[in-house]
């Protein structure tokens, strides 16, 4: 082993620590804000195994989209909604629990022995390096050009849902007030307490 | 001649144009249409007497000797996916369209008297003009996909018009009852249609029995599985023609308008079981398990209608389990091979017992101006007697109906039941003797009926037996349909009583020309069917089958003491049921009292309703009812074991409640998982 | 590899029915933004005329030897064509029912229309694409649409509730649908093109890592197709959304996720093939069993269409598991005259809920008299759903259960007869309700019921909708045979089925010899 091999094996170790411990602390830590940062915190170890691998353009979207944009906002939204509420707790909340940790940890099991027993091909090619970009684009304007296209208007229409979801819509008093135009759906809710139950 | 056959598919679309019309007028000009009201009936009338005239032309050319005509073309086709559509014009459709059409013609009549201060006039005639052209659909089917749509249809039909008067419980409750019975026997019959097409790969009656006897005898296919064909199939008729087990709903079914049990539950619907058995013969030829299925099933029903009719006091409920009695005689003859003998009944057992329903109507319409629009009232054969007096022409009309229907010589029942019980006899002797007894106890009941409701003194303005009438209506019978809270009756009551007249009277003349119409066959259509000169033989026979010419030798001995026999049963039931309630010399509640248990067996009808219900109705409530529950609460329950509390509060957790969520997802993980570890175990 | 070189090779034309929906949604974007709420009397024109010039695209094609494009991302066989008009058309339907809608609970018409002109698009994109990225993309293009439409109604908490559910769920879905799809790029050696992983997949041996894969697969596809046990969002999602969108949902993402099922699971998985039918198998019994019969159990409209639709998918799954010609056949034939009877249904609940407020299954007691176009088209379409003669829903499942028996399904057969018998009762007991009560049993609000008019704006679509639905709903049931043709012809010429159908070969399993097989049916 030389010296590069051995400073990449550390590191590897290193960020695949980090990147557990923060998972995991995301799933078990009780705070909201706490969670959130650890969630930023895994998604930089992930770029930075994106690096060891060689790919640094993935390494650095990883960090601009993720950590950027996705954790910003999620951090936002937390920070928006400042109610405190008080969750009474769950009675059996460990059956619960225990019936999720059953469940994460067979599928856990499941794709561990996967990922062991797969008989892997391994890529002959060279890594591409820092070239990636390149590769990147000439395939997006040739074999993924149709996806590519697509994901415009994915985009779009996500812009506008987002305006439409968040934009404060003008209504008058009347309208409010009155039962026909309240941006609320035609149908009354159901009686909670379903009928049928005091029929039976 | 030909041009009759190039149009006879017109013969169901005439009643069909009938109720399209009316109903379009009904949806888009609802008040004008109404308003019309009896425009509406002739308009429906002339077509359907159309499609009667065609029906009998039709009929002229095929006693005269036509060949059968059939036309098919394709419906749709896809790959080897091919159904085809068309119609069949043979002698036992014919026959079956000018029982339908006259007797359809004859209801709609009656109907006009009937029904006269209905709301829903119009409406009412277009149901019965679209039944009847379903009915008739279905009698010109040339294959089975054919035959099971108007099937369909016409139970649809059938459902409506049960549940036409909705004021009633009991009419809801029925439907609903007809619709869940008639569900199991459809399902029987599409699961052996499709059984058999998978088999033979046709849906045509014929080719399907030829390929099916070639499949037996080559051993390419188990006679296990044909005979387990066949009685899906089977299944349908037993359900329409109310057979046992299946035959609860019809009497029931009698909480609809009077012409609807008539045109319907007498005539028509309940025959094209009888029909659908007479088409699928050459199939359940090949199957002599499947023939001793029937004709079982036939006696069975025939004596368990039978005795049950003995201690019916509503006339019409009565009269329903006698033509469940009578459907039994006719399943039990197809089911010997007495091809011809059975239809000769449903031909004549058509118009006596449409008469007799229409009889009932009558009556029931009389004595609703004495104790009003209260069916446990009007209805009950004990407020009724001496009505001979006050309706004369209904009287004699019943009173010629019940001796039809009793086997009394020279009237239609007589000829064609003897001739059942004959070859019956020939076939299994011990099916015979269930099907004599059960010919004096039909001699017994419907005389009984007779008296009770004719003779002797008019009970109608008793009010003690109104009491007590009301009082079983309250208690008796509240836990099944028909059932209506003692406090409702009381209501009803109390405003009816004003206007009541002290004796009832004639119906209208639209209500009596039917019956006296439908008196003529009930008397001399039997003649056709003398059997030393059996015209209808030489016209209906099984499909294959060749009728000698040789006639002469008739055995007249062999007449005489069958004929004699069954004549003879039928009379000691009169004299019996003379001596009970016209004479009065024997009291019947003493012998009522001495076989308790078999009184109260027959009363409550075998307590077949209440088994079905614990068994069936309460078991499949519970079913689905648990099945909802592991849906959305139980599996709820799993996760926070608040189960109880989910159950109480009902689907209302279901807002706000925030574990959902995740826990679908939960699910989803837990499913995938589920199904690695299934392919990891197989 | 020059441009024009590239070009000539994308054969690009063959999108052109996204194309046309794509400009009409910009279209619709661009004239709301400019002419405010006024836009509200021509952009659902736009969008109507739009998908019918798309559906007029998709006809002209029909005939296309051509079916590559993109460079095998996309391809744009029968199979997708018919797909593919089976969503154009419910979008469109979807519009014309909605208008009024979504004018009367306030919120803008313009922006409901895009996003539901997106969710087609990629419904579409989804039938035809050929390609793992094109596939996922597609795949988020509608389900995205999806969630922004449940959650239109912001102000109510039902609808909100309902979008957050759906995000969720969906975005687990997706998750482990990527997951499963990143395992065949891995396993097939960094493919991503379907034939090409089948290619590599049969050269290599791998099992369980392939499982894995196709359970994954599934379980995004049973998620859009709402198949039990990936069903749990679908009552809930159905009753808080706008009843427009469920139409959509039901109907259009539905057949997307149908054709998805077909072509990926048919191409990418012939090793696995009884593994797969083993899985749907179970999938459609449960669909069905548990569809209808808690169905049994709704007291409101919305929820009742819910679980019928589950237990509708699990009809539809018997010919997709059948595996044979007249199996696909079936489902092509089921899907398009379900959609037709579905919307047919909510046309009718939308306008009921409009003149009265409510769809509680007890409140359209005694409607006949008040409203017979409603009752009339609601008994027909409900009774078709149901699977009554002659409509056409009769013929789609006699038609199913024909394939699926011929193909030796008896059980799903056996079970699908018998929960089509449990979900005639449920149908018929709305029918009743409405057609089988006198004036006194009328519930309030039909009682109340405002007097029949058509002069709102947006009404007079949702009654050519209602009457067209209907009318096809009867009329298909009767002139079954073009339907019948179109459907065969469309699996007969799709290049990946008649493969499939080559390899595993349809012989029909039947007992007979040969000289009185079916050589002459009927």
């Amino acid at each position: 082993m030389n010296l590069a091999e051995g400073v990449q094996l550390v590191s590897f170790i290193i960020l695949a620590v980090a990147m557990i411990g923060a998972a995991l602390g995301v799933v078990l830590s009780p705070s909201v804000v706490y969670a959130a940062f650890l969630l930023g915190a895994v998604f930089i170890s992930i770029s930075g195994l994106y690096l060891l691998l060689n790919a640094s353009f993935v390494a650095a979207a990883q960090i601009l989209i993720y950590v950027g944009a996705v954790n910003v906002l999620i951090l936002f939204a937390i920070m928006l909604v400042n109610k405190r509420e008080d969750f009474q707790p769950v009675k059996f909340a460990w059956v619960r629990k225990a019936v999720t940790g059953g469940v994460c940890a067979g599928l856990f099991l499941l794709l561990g022995t996967t990922i062991i027993t797969t008989p892997w091909a391994f890529s002959t090619e060279t890594p591409i390096g820092d070239d990636a970009i390149y590769l990147i684009g000439e395939h997006f304007f040739s074999d993924f050009l149709l996806p590519f296209e697509l994901a415009s208007v994915l985009l779009l229409m996500a812009l506008i849902g987002a305006i439409v979801l968040a934009r404060r819509d003008f209504l008058p008093d009347a309208a409010l007030t009155s039962d026909i135009e309240n941006l609320k759906l035609p149908e009354r809710p159901r009686e909670l307490v379903s009928a049928a139950k005091t029929e039976q | 001649m030909e041009a009759i056959y190039e149009y006879a598919w017109l013969i169901p679309v005439f009643p069909l144009l009938g109720a399209a019309l009316v109903g379009i007028g009904l949806i888009s000009f609802n008040q004008a249409t109404n308003r019309l009201r009896q425009a509406n009936a002739v308009l429906i009338l002339t077509l359907m007497g159309a499609a009667a005239v065609f029906s009998f032309a039709l009929l002229s050319s095929q006693i005269q000797g036509h060949e059968p005509f059939v036309r098919t073309f394709e419906w749709a086709a896809a790959g080897d996916f091919r159904l085809t559509m068309g119609y069949t014009v043979d002698h036992l459709t014919t026959l079956m369209l000018a029982v339908v059409t006259t007797v359809a013609i004859l209801v709609m009549i009656y109907t006009d008297g009937y029904m006269a201060h209905e709301k829903s006039y119009a409406r009412f005639y277009a149901y019965l003009s679209l039944f009847s052209a379903s009915m008739l659909g279905l009698v010109i089917s040339p294959n089975l996909v054919q035959v099971y749509i108007f099937w369909e249809l016409v139970g649809m039909c059938s459902y409506l018009l049960i549940g036409f008067w909705y004021d009633r419980k009991g009419a809801a409750d029925a439907c609903q009852k007809a619709f869940v019975t008639n569900r199991v026997g459809d399902f029987g019959l599409l699961l052996g249609m499709l059984g058999l097409y998978w088999a033979t790969g046709s849906f045509e009656f014929d080719i399907m029995g030829e390929r099916l006897e070639t499949l037996v005898s080559s051993g390419s296919l188990s006679a296990g599985l044909a005979v387990l064909f066949a009685i899906l199939v089977f299944l349908g008729p037993v359900a329409k023609s109310a057979q046992f087990p299946l035959h609860v709903w019809l009497p029931d079914a009698m909480e609809g308008p009077t012409p609807i049990s008539a045109l319907i539950h007498a005539a028509t619907m309940v025959a094209a079981g009888v029909f659908l058995v007479a088409r699928m013969f050459p199939v359940f030829e090949q199957l002599p398990t499947v023939m001793n299925v029937i004709a079982w099933t036939g006696g069975v029903t025939a004596f368990l209608g039978a005795t049950i009719a003995i201690t019916q006091n509503d006339i019409k409920k009565g009269l329903a389990y006698s033509t469940m009695s009578q459907l039994g005689y006719m399943v039990m003859a197809m089911g010997v091979g007495a091809y011809t003998a059975g239809l000769f009944h449903l031909m004549t057992h058509a118009y006596f017992k449409a008469m007799l329903f229409l009889g009932s109507g009558s009556v029931i319409h009389g004595m609703e101006e004495v104790v009003g629009h209260d069916p446990t009232l009007a209805q009950d054969m004990r407020l009724m007697g001496n009505l001979r007096k006050y309706m004369p022409i209904t009287a004699i009309t019943f009173l010629i109906g019940t001796l039809a229907i009793c086997g009394i010589p020279p009237f239609a029942g007589f000829w064609s039941k003897d001739e059942i019980l004959s070859l019956t006899f020939q076939a299994n002797p011990i099916l015979w003797l269930i099907g004599y007894i059960t010919a004096g106890m039909t001699a017994f009941y419907m005389f009984r009926m007779y008296f009770m409701t004719f003779e002797g003194e008019f009970r109608g303005k008793d009010a003690e037996i109104k009491g007590v009438l009301k009082a079983e209506a309250a208690g008796v019978y509240a836990f099944g349909p028909g059932a209506m809270h003692a406090q409702e009756l009381g209501t009803h009551q109390d405003h009816d009583d004003h206007h009541h007249a002290d004796t009832p009277h004639e119906s209208p003349l639209t209500m009596t020309f039917p019956l006296m119409a439908l008196a003529v066959p009930s008397m001399l259509i039997g003649l056709l069917g003398m059997p030393w000169a059996n015209r209808f033989e030489a016209f209906i026979h099984a499909p294959g089958e060749i009728i000698e010419e040789a006639h002469g030798a008739f055995d007249w001995g062999e007449f005489l003491i069958a004929g004699g026999s069954s004549v003879g049963i039928g009379l000691l039931g009169i004299t019996l049921a003379s001596l009970m309630y016209a004479r009065k010399s024997i009291n019947p509640a003493a012998i009522a009292k001495k076989i308790e248990p078999l009184y109260w067996l027959s009363r409550n009808k075998w307590y077949l309703d209440d088994i079905n219900y614990k068994v069936f109705v309460q078991g499949s409530r519970r079913i689905a009812r648990q099945v909802l529950e592991v849906d959305s609460k139980v599996v709820d329950g799993i996760v926070n074991l608040t189960g109880f509390v989910t159950l109480v509060t009902g689907e209302g957790l279901k807002y706000f409640e925030n574990g959902r969520a995740q826990f679908y997802a939960l699910i989803v993980f837990g499913a995938v998982l589920g199904l690695v570890v299934v392919f990891g175990v197989t | 590899m020059d441009v024009a070189n590239l070009a000539s090779q994308l054969n690009a034309g063959l999108i052109l029915p996204e194309g046309i929906v794509i400009i009409t949604l910009l279209l619709v974007l661009v004239v709301d933004l400019i002419q405010g709420r006024k836009a509200n009397r021509v952009t659902p024109y736009i969008g109507i005329g739009g998908l019918l010039a798309s559906l007029g695209a998709i006809a002209f094609q029909w005939d296309n030897p051509v079916s590559n494009a993109f460079l095998g991302s996309f391809s744009s066989d029968p199979l997708s064509l018919v797909f593919r008009a089976i969503i154009v058309l419910s979008a469109m339907v979807t519009i014309m029912i909605s208008i009024r809608y979504v004018e009367q609970s306030g919120t803008s018409l313009g922006e409901f229309i895009t996003i539901l002109l997106t969710a087609s698009v990629g419904g579409m994109v989804l039938s035809g694409a050929n390609e793992l990225v094109t596939i996922f993309v597609a795949l988020e293009t509608l389900s995205i649409s999806s969630y922004l439409l449940t959650g239109y109604m912001k102000r109510d908490p039902r609808s909100n509730e309902a979008a957050l559910k759906y995000l969720l769920i969906g975005a687990s879905s997706s998750a482990l649908f990527l997951y499963g799809v990143s395992l065949l790029y891995g396993l097939s050696g960094g493919q991503t093109e379907l034939v090409a992983i089948a290619t590599n997949l049969a050269a290599s041996d791998q099992s369980l890592g392939l499982v894995i894969a196709l359970v994954f697969v599934i379980a995004g596809v049973a998620f859009k197709i709402s198949a039990v046990p990936f069903h749990q969002w679908t009552p809930d999602v159905y009753e808080g959304s706008p009843t427009p969108v469920v139409a959509f949902l039901s109907v259009g993402s539905k057949a997307a996720g149908f054709a998805l099922a077909t072509r990926m699971l048919i191409t990418v998985f012939p090793l696995l093939t009884d593994e797969w039918h083993f899985v749907f198998t179970a999938l459609a019994i449960l669909s069905m069993v548990l569809g209808n019969i808690v169905a049994l159990a709704q007291t409101s409209m919305k929820r009742l269409l819910a679980y019928s639709s589950i237990g509708q998918a699990g009809f539809v799954m018997i010919g997709l598991i059948a595996a044979t010609e007249v199996g696909y056949a079936s489902m092509l034939f089921y899907l398009f005259i379900y959609l037709f009877m579905n919307l047919g249904g909510f046309a009718c609940i939308i306008l009921f809920s409009l003149r009265t407020g409510t769809d509680q299954i007890s409140e359209y007691a005694g409607l006949y008299q008040k409203d017979p176009l409603i009752t009339l088209g609601l008994s027909l379409c409900l009774l078709s759903l149901g699977g009554i003669p002659p409509l056409a829903g009769f013929f789609g499942k006699l038609y199913l259960f024909w394939a699926g028996w011929q193909a030796g399904l008896y059980t799903l057969v056996l079970v699908g007869l018998f929960t089509s018998v449990i979900s005639i009762y449920y149908y018929i007991r709305v029918v009743k309700m409405m057609v089988v009560k006198e004036p006194q049993e009328m519930s309030e609000v039909v009682k109340n019921y405002p007097k029949v008019t058509w002069d709102l704006p947006g009404l007079k679509s949702l009654q050519v909708a209602l009457v067209l639905t209907v009318v096809a709903t009867t009329l298909i049931g009767i002139l079954s045979n073009p339907v019948f043709t179109l459907a065969t012809d469309s699996v007969n010429n799709t290049p990946f089925l008649k493969l499939d159908l080559a390899r595993t070969g349809t012989q029909p399993v039947a007992v007979l010899p040969e000289a009185i097989a079916p050589a002459n049916p009927l």
